[in-house]
């Protein structure tokens, strides 16, 4: 497994890119220039500068740290949502696609319901339900969205669930632990791999939606989202402000959507047969 | 050892003819069969015959609509003793070699999981290097083959791997699914020779499923003729000449052309 994923230069590269950027974000206190709160009214929309490598905003603040800081919001509340979406979504497609019967059923009929709202809108409803604030937002993605991983997890496992080695499995009576952790969860991994990066990538741009309409991060804390909010008012006369946190966001969603692929490469044994 | 006593199979069937109608598809016919230990019994049918779903029935994965079938007098469905008493004296293997075993196993975790049914069973296995490696070579493999990955053997080689793994369990029955049908004539009578070897060593008894007759009476004590769900004829295989039945004799004389 190690070897192969240092033979697969994108798996090596977005890694290492996504290692990096979460670095940046843990080290953003010692790294930044300047403190990403302190406004400075007089030198508001300054242009690159040694002073400020990427500018000022609105308020005189510095671009760059703002950005750094904004690591920490942006890519660890991510990380969370994917982590509760993927958790709860494997666990419920491994329990209906392997144990069938009104187990699935069960589960199968709630992710039918949970897939008739619209996910944007149903977020919007259970934050504005339950007021405004970021453990909601993650709350009402993990809640929204774990339905979408269940229902393709479940499909996975089902077109595992019949193949020899599980059907011998189950005929001399292997434990049920053991089929559904060491047979199916390893056979789904690459599946898992691809919902669990492009996962994180839907949810840097649903965060950062939320902040950006004014129901997820708040004001002062730089997020990505949010500080796409303070620029839209000054598009046009300073679009710098907004070309960096745009760009921050469209760069790290496209390199977790590469490193979805590059994975799923690295996690099929049979890729590398060929 | 094993009886099998009126057993109906059905399935639903995909097109209804009304909404909310449940008609069913019989696949078996009144199965009626019994298994004695230590011999060696062929069902051969062509596809459709339901050669596949009796398998099924025997390993314990599917319940059938009615009829019982009873392992050393207890009744395999219906009681959690009954099934688990069939998971220890039963073992398989396969037709499809290519999906017998986890691709991402190596051999040596393919077999420890047969290894792993007999300790449950309650015998100790204390040297599992040396297990593993007699395992092997009563195969006729050696222990380089416990590092790769199935993907890494040829069909022949893998097909033993899956019968070592059957053996591991130390069943007492081992039911072939059409184990040697997707294999080439040379590897065939290799396997079939390793096979009637290990029935001797390890007094087990045999259940072969196939569409091969040849394989069947080089190998099987009786042969069981499957046609349409019902079993149209039950002899041993050195009288299989004077058959009467329709069907085997149409079998038979397809393959003496």
């Amino acid at each position: 497994m190690a070897k192969r994923f240092w033979k697969n230069k994108t798996a090596v590269g977005t890694v290492f890119f996504v290692v990096l950027i979460a670095l940046l974000g843990i080290l953003a206190s010692w790294i930044a220039p300047n403190d990403p709160y302190a406004a400075d009214i007089l030198h508001k929309y300054e242009s690159m500068s040694a002073q400020f490598p990427l500018g000022t905003d609105h308020l005189g603040r510095c671009i760059l740290s703002r950005l750094l800081y904004g690591i920490r919001p942006t890519l660890g509340l991510a990380l969370l949502t994917m982590l509760g979406t993927i958790g709860i979504g494997a666990l419920m497609g491994l329990l209906a696609g392997y144990f069938r019967g009104w187990v699935e059923e069960l589960i199968m009929r709630i992710v039918d319901v949970m897939l008739s709202f619209p996910s944007q809108v149903m977020v919007f409803a259970v934050v504005a339900l339950l007021g405004i604030s970021v453990q909601n937002v993650v709350l009402a993605n993990v809640f929204i969205k774990w339905a979408w991983y269940a229902r393709m997890i479940r499909a996975g496992v089902m077109q595992y669930r019949e193949k020899n080695f599980i059907q011998f499995s189950r005929c001399i009576g292997t434990p049920e632990w053991f089929i559904l952790l060491r047979h199916l969860l390893p056979s789904i991994a690459a599946d898992l791999a691809v919902l669990a990066s492009l996962d994180v990538g839907w949810a840097i741009i649903n965060i950062s939606t939320m902040s950006f309409l004014g129901l997820g991060v708040q004001a002062p804390t730089p997020e990505w989202g949010a500080m796409l909010n303070e620029a839209k008012n000054v598009l046009t006369s300073n679009p710098s402000q907004m070309i960096f946190p745009g760009l921050a966001i469209v760069v790290l969603v496209s390199v977790f959507n590469l490193m979805g692929d590059a994975l799923r490469d690295v996690l099929d044994p049979k890729e590398v047969a060929k | 050892m094993i009886t099998l006593e009126n057993i109906c199979v059905s399935f639903k069937s995909e097109h209804q003819k009304k909404w909310f109608e449940t008609t069913r598809t019989q696949v078996l016919f009144d199965i009626n069969l019994s298994i004695p230990k230590g011999s060696c019994i062929g069902i051969l049918g062509e596809s459709g015959s339901g050669k596949s779903t009796l398998g099924r029935v025997l390993c314990g994965l599917l319940k059938p609509d009615s009829g019982t079938i009873t392992l050393d007098g207890v009744p395999i469905y219906g009681s959690k003793q009954g099934r688990k008493l069939l998971q220890q004296k039963l073992s398989v293997v396969f037709q499809d070699y290519t999906t017998s075993a986890n691709p991402r196993f190596s051999i040596q975790e393919v077999l420890l999981e047969g290894i792993r049914a007999r300790q449950r069973k309650g015998e100790p296995v204390k040297d599992l290097a040396a297990e593993l490696s007699g395992l092997l070579s009563l195969v006729g493999l050696d222990d380089s083959f416990l590092s790769r990955f199935p993907h890494e053997l040829s069909g022949g080689q893998l097909q033993r791997v899956c019968i070592a793994r059957a053996v591991a369990c130390q069943p007492e029955v081992i039911l072939f699914d059409e184990a040697i049908s997707s294999l080439d004539a040379h590897t065939q009578v290799q396997i079939m020779d390793l096979l009637q070897e290990l029935k001797e060593k390890l007094s087990l008894t045999y259940l072969f499923i196939t569409h091969d007759l040849t394989s069947i009476t080089y190998l099987c004590d009786e042969v069981l003729f499957l046609y349409h769900g019902r079993i149209t004829d039950h002899r041993p295989v050195c009288t299989l000449h004077q058959t009467t039945d329709a069907y085997a004799k149409k079998l038979l004389q397809s393959i003496l052309i």
